[in-house]
């Protein structure tokens, strides 16, 4: 049973289905005027423009701080300059990016109502999960703007210590995308359920936390299955039901792994494509949480 | 939706937490399968170069360890699912003759060619081996079949239960963040970013090595591996640290101070536990990034041929290293190696290739001649040493009276001394020519028509000339130095001639290492060795005047037993003259020949 689940060809199948349905549906549902409102509002936040900054000074500062290091011999030529400038600029990506995916997440809903634009939106035909997904979809664009925009900088980075083209780079952004997409998600369903920006923000920050620690679970399965005692064993349970629902952001360290990926190395063909529809799916869940929560609230 | 608006949601939130825990599981299996693969390519990788998948480890420590028995199951199911491919030149063990079990043939680097230097180094030579690229996707396919789901769930159990050799154990990287019952692990910690981690606990041994902080920099770098087991450049230069710089001020530690350390196969003094603690360490190296011809390089090159001065093991790496894709000067560091461990045949079948793939290169067309003339010499040598022993027999059989029999081995010693004076002469010819052919000289040559010139006199009992000429031909060859300081002693002893203070201090050294030597018999294996420094021989207990099998570093026989039973390192390492028995079998190992090594 756990192999067919694994890797049967026709869940494969039902999977690409399902995420084609997905995109669909935010092609047709989402009121573009609210998404591209959403952006545009987005960029104005000083909060994000002074991440991105701080992202900038930290890529280039990756530079100065390898332009430091010698040249200390051996008999075959090392890159290590080359890989530290690769993992800062990945871990500066990464950390600046959730940051502004938590922050705009955080912010977009609970701005509205406080400055009350929300009543102006709503007594237009417009639905509330139609609403909700104008603001979702608008915060993603934002999000994949401002990590396009470190992306084109860490490639400049990266050029002018090894000019060549950073292939690897273009698949390792892309999966931090998504990455973001579940932190981004969760973070925007406890956003719909409150009225300011400071609990979501947060809860985002735990979110991010908690999901790169979710193996930690793993260890308490195994503990459990060697107690005898009940009350270890109702924890174990416990452990081994979030340990699978709860979603794993270290399965996304594949992101720095194909950074530094041999030509022989192992064939991440059908690695990337499966953390794709992991992302989408948990990004669905965490956005009808927030509909649902958001459906009968009052405001 | 409209009459259950909350269960309609709360199916909807739970199916697409269930597809997504689903989808989790189905990642975490892919994940599981990308580390199966990477165990599968370096097992391969062990099990092609040294013939055992863990051979570092003891036969009792080996039991416990379950890579060969999970490996095997692998191999068998491979072979009936992996499809056919003809079996190519490099797919045969060479040692055997047999042709590799077919996941070894498929997880190994297929060569790029014979690519010239200008190639080689491009981008060009870069993109992998379009066949290598389907073997690859096969073996990865293969890897995360249900046909093996067995195999990779036993594969995640020994891991667990730190019963796989192959996964990193030299520094305990299983033990911290691969081992699923350590609390928590180092990547977690680090929430993903233990890369970053890795790169600045770096920063810090760069700054501890240029600060003169030595001491620092070990713990350090092994920190640096464990946070980033692919961070090959941390291998690299720590393998560099360690056996170079860490070394640099020690003082030389006396042969008879040294210990024997089987695990090592080598006499160890101070600075021999650097190299050895760096060998390791590029060893750990190649268990986690075993396609990365760098750490092959380094460990053959670098450590076994520059400071360890063992050129068997050294061909064995960069032999490997010239599987994975490499640069040019890879292959030439291969066939000066093979040419010091006195594979000259070899070393000259691999410069005429690289001369085909380079036309006109100046080193390759040197090194055919050379190669040449050094087969020569050795034939020379072995013919001279037949007709020395013909010579005796001959003077044996006259004093019994046997008159016949004398002037026939006469006769036959006779004729192969022709055949070793006309041997000798043709080697002369080709270095005369090889000397004229260069403006300064050639040195090689020139080192070695002095050489033969000093024999020739010592052999007409001109041995004053004979000395004169080594003493000065040493001087001007510093690569001649070491094979004219002890032919020098060697012809002194031989003609009863004093000698300097220089040459008493390197005899009385020799005689101290042998009284240590014969003083402590060497347990290895359950079998006791005895050193008997008349003969300069080691001897395992219980040999008498049987049969042996000879072996030098350069015989296939060895290479062929060094892989069926690596314990056979052990022995040989003890010296120059070792007697052992291996399954019944009795052997005598002689790492005498210094030809080539000028």
């Amino acid at each position: 049973m756990s192999i067919w689940l694994a890797s049967n060809p026709w869940l494969t199948v039902v999977y690409g289905i399902i995420v084609l349905a997905i995109v669909a549906c935010v092609v047709v549902f989402t009121p573009w005027s609210i998404a591209l409102f959403t952006f545009r509002e987005g960029l104005r936040k000083k909060t994000l423009i002074g991440f991105l900054i701080l992202s900038i000074l930290v890529i280039f500062g990756s530079m100065f701080m390898t332009a430091m290091m010698y040249d200390t011999g051996g008999t075959v030529a090392t890159d290590v300059d080359v890989k530290l400038i690769k993992d800062i600029c990945i871990t500066a990506v990464s950390i600046f990016g959730v940051l502004i995916a938590i922050f705009i997440s955080a912010s977009v809903v609970p701005t509205e109502i406080e400055n009350k634009v929300i009543y102006t939106v709503l007594s237009k035909p417009v639905r509330r999960f139609q609403y909700l997904l104008g603001k979702f979809v608008g915060v993603q664009i934002t999000v994949l703007v401002n990590l396009l925009l470190m992306g084109v900088l860490f490639s400049i980075a990266l050029y002018i210590k090894e000019p060549i083209f950073p292939r690897m780079l273009l698949y390792s952004i892309f999966l931090t995308y998504f990455e973001f997409l579940i932190v981004s998600a969760f973070t925007f369903a406890v956003a719909a359920a409150s009225t300011s920006a400071v609990l979501p923000t947060i809860a985002g920050l735990f979110i991010y936390i908690t999901g790169n620690l979710t193996q930690y679970l793993e260890s308490v399965v195994n503990r459990s299955e060697v107690s005898e005692n009940a009350a270890d064993k109702a924890l174990g349970w416990i452990a081994w039901v979030l340990r699978y629902t709860l979603p794993d952001l270290q399965n996304f360290s594949l992101k720095t792994q194909i950074l530094g990926l041999q030509i022989n190395d192992t064939p991440k063909d059908i690695q990337i494509p499966n953390l794709v529809v992991y992302g989408m799916l948990y990004a669905l869940a965490g956005y009808i949480i927030a509909y649902w929560v958001f459906r009968r609230k009052e405001l | 939706m409209k009459r259950f608006p909350n269960l309609i949601l709360a199916l909807l939130t739970i199916a697409a937490l269930a597809l997504g825990a689903l989808q989790g599981y189905r990642v975490r299996n892919l994940r599981e399968a990308d580390a199966f693969y990477r165990w599968l390519v370096t097992a391969s990788t062990q099990l092609r170069v040294f013939g055992t998948i863990t051979p570092e480890l003891e036969t009792e420590e080996a039991e416990r360890f379950m890579d060969r028995e999970l490996f095997d199951r692998v191999a068998d199911k491979a072979d009936n699912t992996l499809p056919d491919t003809p079996v190519l030149e490099d797919d045969v063990d060479d040692a055997t003759g047999e042709p590799y079990p077919k996941l070894v043939r498929y997880t190994r680097t297929l060569s790029t060619g014979s690519l010239s230097e200008e190639n080689e180094s491009s981008g060009a030579a870069i993109k992998a081996n379009p066949e290598q690229v389907k073997r690859d996707a096969e073996v990865w396919r293969f890897a995360r079949s249900d046909a093996l789901a067995q195999e990779r769930a036993d594969f995640i159990k020994f891991r667990r239960e730190k019963r796989l050799a192959t996964v990193g154990n030299q520094i305990g990287v299983a033990d911290i963040y691969r081992n699923q019952e350590t609390p928590v692990s180092i990547g977690q910690m680090f929430l993903g970013f233990r890369k970053l981690a890795a790169g600045l606990v770096w920063i810090q041994v760069d700054e501890a090595f240029h600060t003169g902080d030595v001491q620092r920099m070990v713990p350090l770098m092994r920190t640096t591996v464990l946070l980033d087991p692919n961070f090959v450049d941390a291998y690299l230069i720590g393998a560099w640290h360690l056996a170079y710089n860490l070394t640099a001020q020690m003082p030389e530690t006396p042969e008879y101070k040294k210990d024997y350390i089987p695990q090592d196969c080598d006499w160890v003094g101070n600075k021999e536990r650097a190299y050895y603690a760096a060998v390791n360490f590029l060893k750990d190296g190649i268990r986690n990034n075993p396609r990365d011809y760098r750490l092959y390089f380094d460990l053959g090159y670098a450590i076994y041929a520059e400071k360890l001065h063992d050129h068997m093991n050294a061909v064995t790496y960069l032999t490997e290293a010239t599987k994975q894709r490499h640069e040019s000067w890879v292959r030439r560091m291969l066939y000066h190696n093979l040419q010091a461990n006195g594979q000259f045949e070899e070393a000259r079948a691999g410069w005429e290739d690289y001369l085909r793939a380079n036309p006109g290169h100046a080193v390759a067309q040197r090194m055919i001649p050379i190669n040449t003339a050094l087969i020569k010499e050795r034939d020379a040598e072995e013919f001279g040493a037949k007709a020395d022993k013909m010579a005796l027999q001959a003077k044996q059989a006259r004093a019994d009276g046997q008159e016949a029999q004398a002037a026939q081995l006469d006769t036959e010693a006779e004729e192969l001394g022709k055949q070793k004076d006309a041997l000798l002469a043709e080697a002369r010819n080709i270095y005369t020519e090889l000397n004229a052919t260069e403006a300064k000289g050639d040195q090689f040559a020139q080192a070695r028509l002095w050489r033969m010139h000093a024999l020739e006199l010592h052999k007409e009992g001109r041995t004053l000339e004979a000395l004169a000429l080594l003493r000065q031909a040493r001087m001007e060859v510093s690569t001649f130095f070491d094979e004219a300081s002890d032919m020098i002693i060697d012809m002194c002893i031989k003609a009863d001639l004093p000698l300097n203070v220089s040459e008493r201090k390197r005899l009385i050294e020799i005689q101290q290492t042998r009284e240590a030597r014969a003083a402590k018999p060497i347990d290895i294996a359950t079998r006791l060795f005895q050193y008997n420094a008349a003969e300069d021989v080691w001897r395992q207990d219980g040999y008498e005047n049987q049969q042996t099998t000879v072996l030098t570093p350069a015989s296939k026989t060895l290479a062929a037993l060094r892989k069926d039973q690596p314990v056979i390192d052990q022995f040989i390492g003890l010296g120059d003259n070792v007697f052992f028995e291996l399954s019944g079998q009795w052997y005598e190992f002689h790492k005498t020949t210094r030809l080539g090594n000028t």
